[in-house]
């Protein structure tokens, strides 16, 4: 009865779910929050969320940057940008997300600056977290526990 | 008669969906269509009605064929335990 997500979209049209992860926290929420997803059927703009496949698992990040012949694409939680992605993996993009019983607009103007604001401030929060595992890593050398 | 925990009904694009959250979201991947009657019937489930009370609404809200209604309701209920979104 689980059917793959590709012949629901070709079915139905849409393909309705929940996510599991972290990775685009904190706009979806692990197992928790219903994602909606419509076929992908022209080429995704920057700030849209794909959903998209890497071998057999099933990926929904956001593009942040469209190049001619593929996308660069991250989770908003993630500091590792995934690039070239073609077309050809992408097999729908989100269009909706239920909170609860609370619906976020993908077209509002809060979302509009959120997705700004991950995406602008991606090369920051990559070197913060980068800064905060050096000190992390060098503060278990130091002082953890020797067995 | 319940619907099991974990599994919500939306309302999406003018169709009615039901999925799993939570903990239930790691043994069932993906969606389950439903139709208006079969999501009226979750409502009344969730409201704790039986399979006559379930009968009583839907008969005073479509007015149907009450033989007919009474197969519906019942193969509905039979295809949400057979995809284990129903607890009896």
């Amino acid at each position: 009865m689980n059917k793959r997500i590709e012949e629901l979209l070709a079915e139905d049209g849409i393909y309705v779910s929940t996510t599991s992860g972290v990775s685009m926290l904190p706009m979806l929420r692990d197992r928790r929050d219903t994602i909606v997803i419509t076929p992908a059927c022209e080429r995704l703009k920057k700030y849209d969320v794909a959903l998209y496949r890497r071998g057999d698992d099933y990926l929904l990040h956001r593009v942040v940057k469209v190049l001619p012949d593929s996308y660069i694409i991250c989770g908003d939680n993630c500091i590792t940008l995934e690039k070239g992605i073609t077309d050809a993996q992408v097999i729908g993009k989100l269009t909706e997300v239920r909170r609860g019983e609370k619906t976020v607009r993908l077209d509002g103007f809060r979302y509009g600056v959120y997705c700004r604001y991950i995406v602008a401030t991606f090369y920051p929060r990559r070197a913060f977290r980068r800064v905060k595992g050096a000190v992390y890593s060098a503060a278990k050398k130091l002082f953890g526990r020797k067995k | 008669m319940k619907i099991k925990d974990g599994f919500v009904l939306r309302e999406v694009m003018g169709n009615y969906v039901a999925v799993a959250v939570g903990e239930a979201s790691k043994s069932f991947r993906g969606m389950i269509k439903l139709n208006a009657t079969a999501a009226d019937i979750w409502n009344c489930i969730s409201q704790g009605m039986d399979e006559d009370g379930i009968y009583d609404v839907l008969f005073a809200k479509y007015e149907v064929d009450g033989e007919k209604l009474r197969a519906d309701i019942k193969a509905t209920l039979e295809t949400l335990e057979v995809n284990g979104l129903l607890e009896r």
